[in-house]
């Protein structure tokens, strides 16, 4: 994780009450438009849609905070130019302190992202760890109890206010932690040809990443991979998956504004290890190749990956069984 | 064990895929407009062109392999043999590489899909004809069937427009129509559009539909009543017709409008071409306007 | 409907290597890559036996996420040879899987990929189909759901056995798995697996077993609300443009987990690999979620923005393929729901567009 060194308040709202009351003196003041914040999912579980809301007597009933509030708001920054061009000055976000190099990221290239230090204020909450949502609602059994993500072992506000040893407990004892330590060190254990073979193409992880503003122009978009995946066949001779292709385009586009905060992992629905791959590009690409040079990129670094049958066919093989 | 086919009623399967095209030569290109190409076609394979059939207004897919399928209305009257025509304007991805092929080359087709004008149905009435642009050849294949059997209509108008002269297809065809004593041919360029010598009208087709067509049905004693008007165009501009042909008291029954969903598969399964819950590859593209205006607002 | 024996607790698995012994394909839920995933498995140790539902659905083995449609070769005189793969695929049995998904694949993806019905259109897919005929669809009902499942909401259940070949119900004390048989394909079934089955017992008893069994995991859903409106809402046109599509749907981050996940989205998009002078055409999943999908040539958009977007994929499910397809759109598995990186939830969509045709039928009276 990369944490923020940019300037801001020190503050942390410890409760919706506390927002309520701070967003509703700058939504009357008409120095904010609306705040985008966590609301209510459904009756039937705590977790957290996105909630835009704009009227002051809505603070306090219509926005929530909770450990279930995992996903990162900065992604809806945007709508702060919105805001400001409609003469509404801006949006509040809720964002947790792990977030805050999301939005230095946003503002340092505020020329093209479009988020100013003006138009997007950060009510940065008092945050003591968020759960794995996904085990929630569990495709197994045994993934039912409730646990921090892995990230938040690394957050010093976390561990601040836990105390130090006992997160240092929960990091030895938490297998999955070590395990992605490990990944991230080394990648000998996956098979990427397979793991990136499951990929869907939804873009959950470009789109849910908060350092990624774009609204047209994708280099990792559908046309643009497609045109590389089939360039790679057709001038180089090589077979590149269009999983493959698309996974790492978009990791090394992102990789110089990436802050680690795994979003993209999360929200995976096939589970492919995008932080290892991400460690793997800045281990073997470090210093090479020209940044334009996508082809020449791919060229190199398909040729280390080489896309292997899965054993029993994880993809859609159809070969009858032995 | 091998497995049975237990192949229930509704589940016929042909012995090719429906997504296969067959393979079709270019036989003749005609260069329209700097930017729009008339294809006629002709299918490599004789079985195929024995088996061939297709109604008026009906469209297809054609695919440049290696880049991709686009669909298009297929041009040309049915009553045409050993041919059929396509016409597409320079735009994306597939048009581009159509319009860089010679004649000779070979290209995929795969259709007829889609519904048809009902000919029957206009017959003894007066036909406008109100296009734009590369709106056009969805009309021109319908006012050819109309022409091969110009006996059985009433007046024909046809309103032709496209942003400039250097935009305007079918350019022989439609001297050949404003020579007919019974069309009567009015084309039109959007202002701006105009050179000097220009022959035609200038303004927008909506707008020359409303002022010149209602005096024209006058001069022949027609009125709104018996007419049926045909349009195809970009959205905006369909539109604007519409409220035209409305104010001229034609009723929305009488309007008949193509719709140009984006499509890939034309048979219903990629789920593109829908407005609310009418597939335009199934059930259109031809609908009248009274169906148009009942399907949300999703175009 | 027949049932037909039951297999003791704790050995529906031996089916898997009984049936691979025979050469047939199993798709069962198994750990891909530390993920609980339907794929091909050849003995029951691979199996994950205490799944719920796994992440993917097995309509992937029906419509595979990438498939190849034809190859093109050019030859020296500029003519195409298009020659299409061949349509051999192996015999399939799909064990494990749950009713929320066979209703969904079994019936409405089939019906999408088949001649209608109703005669409305002839086409008939039978990159699909073919599969089909040749898999059969062995589904274990569950004995609860998680916090996203709500077929019970849509109609169906966890006992439920629409779209199954077989049903597989852990019942009575033992927790014996009583079977029952839908269909020919699920007799073939049967003859396979013969030698597991226990027959002779009491049918009444077993029958009423199972059924208890059947109400006390509907008893445990927690997902339950009232949709009886819904359809009447969407297909008031002039609900169209409600508010509360734009509410919600402003929140979606357009990414396409949504219908890849989900078991009845059809959608699709041709792809051409290679150059003009030799490639292949495949056909790949696509998503009503993407700007792209819908975007003209011409750069027409008929739904320039995201909220349009999901509101067509709500629609889809709850209004156009009961129209266009005469099933059921949405069957419940709450893949939507467990898997949306923001939490988007297509059943707050469901209850709130529920309540404001019942509140507009209150204003009415």
């Amino acid at each position: 994780m990369i944490f923020s060194t940019g300037s801001y308040s020190q503050h942390r709202y410890a409760s919706i009450e506390e927002v309520a009351a701070q967003a509703g003196v700058w939504l009357e003041a008409g120095e904010i438009g609306m705040v985008v914040g966590y609301g209510r999912q459904s009756p039937f579980t705590d977790l957290a849609m996105p909630n835009f809301v704009n009227r002051v007597e809505l603070l306090a009933t219509e926005l929530v905070w909770n450990q279930f509030c995992d996903y990162n708001l900065l992604g809806y920054a945007k709508l702060g130019a919105r805001e400001a061009a409609r003469g509404k000055g801006g949006v509040a976000v809720m964002v947790k302190p792990c977030e805050l190099h999301n939005l230095d990221i946003l503002t340092e290239e505020g020329n093209m992202s479009g988020v100013t230090r003006d138009n997007v204020r950060p009510i940065v909450m008092r945050c003591t760890g968020i759960v794995e949502t996904k085990r929630l609602n569990a495709y197994t059994r045994e993934m039912t109890d409730l646990r921090v993500q892995t990230k938040c072992l690394d957050c010093p506000e976390y561990t601040a206010a836990h105390g130090a040893g006992a997160v240092a407990e929960q990091k030895a004892g938490r297998e999955d932690y070590q395990a992605y330590r490990k990944l991230i060190e080394d990648d000998a254990g996956v098979n990427w040809g397979v793991t990136l073979d499951k990929c869907l193409h939804c873009y959950a992880c470009r789109n849910i990443c908060p350092s990624c503003y774009c609204t047209q122009g994708c280099p990792a978009d559908e046309a643009a991979t497609a045109h590389v995946t089939n360039a790679l066949k057709v001038i180089k001779g090589i077979d590149a998956s269009r999983q493959l292709v698309y996974n790492l385009v978009r990791t090394w586009h992102i990789q110089p504004r990436c802050s680690e905060c795994q979003e993209c992992e999360r929200v995976c629905p096939v589970g492919i290890p995008i932080m290892a791959l991400k460690a793997k590009l800045g281990r073997d690409f470090d210093g090479e190749g020209s940044p334009g040079d996508v082809i020449g990129f791919l060229t190199n670094f398909a040729a280390r990956i080489t896309p292997v049958a899965p054993p029993g066919g994880a993809a859609p093989s159809e070969a009858a069984p032995t | 064990m091998s497995s049975s086919a237990l192949t229930s009623a509704h589940t016929r399967v042909s012995a090719a895929s429906l997504y296969v095209p067959k393979p079709v030569r270019v036989r003749k290109i005609i260069r329209e407009t700097h930017d729009v190409c008339t294809f006629q076609l002709e299918f490599v394979d004789p079985v195929h062109a024995a088996a061939f059939t297709y109604r008026t207004g009906q469209f297809g897919e054609f695919s440049v392999f290696g880049v991709g399928e686009a669909t298009f209305n297929i041009s040309s009257s049915p009553n045409w043999k050993g041919y059929f025509e396509c016409c597409f304007r320079k735009i994306g991805l597939v048009t581009g590489a159509m319009a860089r092929l010679k004649e000779g080359d070979v290209i995929g087709f795969r259709g007829p899909y889609g519904n048809s004008y009902d000919l029957d149905a206009m017959h003894g009435r007066d036909l406008i004809f109100a296009a734009g642009g590369i709106g056009f050849p969805p009309i021109r294949c319908l006012v050819w069937r109309v022409l091969e059997e110009r006996e059985k209509f009433g007046s024909v108008v046809i309103v032709h427009g496209a942003r400039s002269h250097r935009d305007l297809i079918y350019q022989r065809e439609m001297a050949e129509w404003s020579k007919r004593r019974d069309i009567h041919m009015i084309k039109t360029v959007d202002p701006g559009g105009d050179p000097e010598g220009w022959d035609g009208e200038v303004g927008f087709v909506p707008t020359v539909l409303e002022e010149r067509v209602p005096w024209v049905l006058e001069r022949e004693g027609k009125g709104p009543a018996n007419a049926m008007a045909f349009t195809c165009g970009p959205p905006v501009m369909t539109k604007f017709v519409i409220q035209a042909l409305t104010r001229m008291g034609i009723g929305l029954e009488q309007i008949v409008l193509t719709l140009e969903n984006k499509m890939k598969c034309a048979v219903g399964k990629c789920g593109r071409c829908n407005i609310g819950s009418t597939y335009v590859c199934l059930e259109g593209p031809i609908f009248n306007a009274a169906q148009v205006r009942a399907m949300p607002d999703d175009q | 409907m027949k049932l037909v024996g039951t297999i003791p607790a704790g050995r529906v698995w031996d089916v898997v290597d009984h049936l691979s012994r025979q050469g047939v394909r199993v798709v069962a839920p198994t750990l891909v890559d530390g993920l609980c995933q339907f794929a091909p498995v050849t003995g029951a140790h691979q199996v994950v036996k205490d799944y719920l539902l796994p992440q993917n659905t097995f309509k992937e083995f029906l419509f595979p996420k990438q498939e190849r449609v034809f190859t093109w070769l050019r030859r020296d005189d500029g003519s195409y040879v298009v020659t299409e793969p061949p349509r051999d695929f192996p015999e399939t049995v799909i064990l494990g899987g749950r009713p929320c998904d066979a209703a969904a694949i079994g019936v409405s993806l089939k019906s999408v990929f088949s001649a209608s019905a109703s005669d409305r259109w002839e086409h008939a897919d039978p990159l699909f189909l073919e599969r089909f005929e040749r898999t059969t669809v062995v589904c274990i009902s569950c004995d609860r759901p998680d916090l996203s499942c709500f077929c019970t909401t849509m109609g169906l259940g966890p006992d439920d056995p629409t779209g199954s070949d077989v049903l597989i119900t852990a019942s009575g004390p033992d927790g014996d798995l009583v079977v029952e048989v839908f269909s020919p394909k699920g007799e073939r079934f049967v003859e396979r697996i013969r030698p597991l089955l226990i027959t002779g017992q009491s049918e009444s008893l077993l029958r009423e077993q199972r059924l208890a069994a059947g109400q006390e995991a509907r008893g445990r859903f927690v997902r339950v609300f009232d949709i009886g409106q819904v359809k009447a809402f969407l297909d008031n046109p002039e609900n169209f443009d409600d508010e509360l599509f734009q509410r919600l749907g402003t929140k979606c981050v357009s990414c396409g987990v949504c219908t890849f996940e989900c078991p009845t989205c059809h959608c699709f998009d041709f792809k051409d690999l290679g150059d003009t002078t030799g490639g292949e055409r495949i056909k790949v999943w696509d998503s009503c979620q993407f700007p792209a999908f819908t975007v003209h040539a011409t750069g027409h958009q008929p739904r320039p923005t995201q909220w349009e977007r999901y509101r067509n994929r709500f629609l889809c499910k709850f209004k156009i393929y009961e129209d266009v397809f005469e099933t059921l759109g949405c069957t419940g598995c709450g893949r939507c729901v467990r898997d949306c990186p923001v939490h988007v939830d297509i059943t707050s969509y469901a209850m709130q567009s529920h309540a404001r045709q019942v509140t507009l039928l209150q204003l009415k009276a």
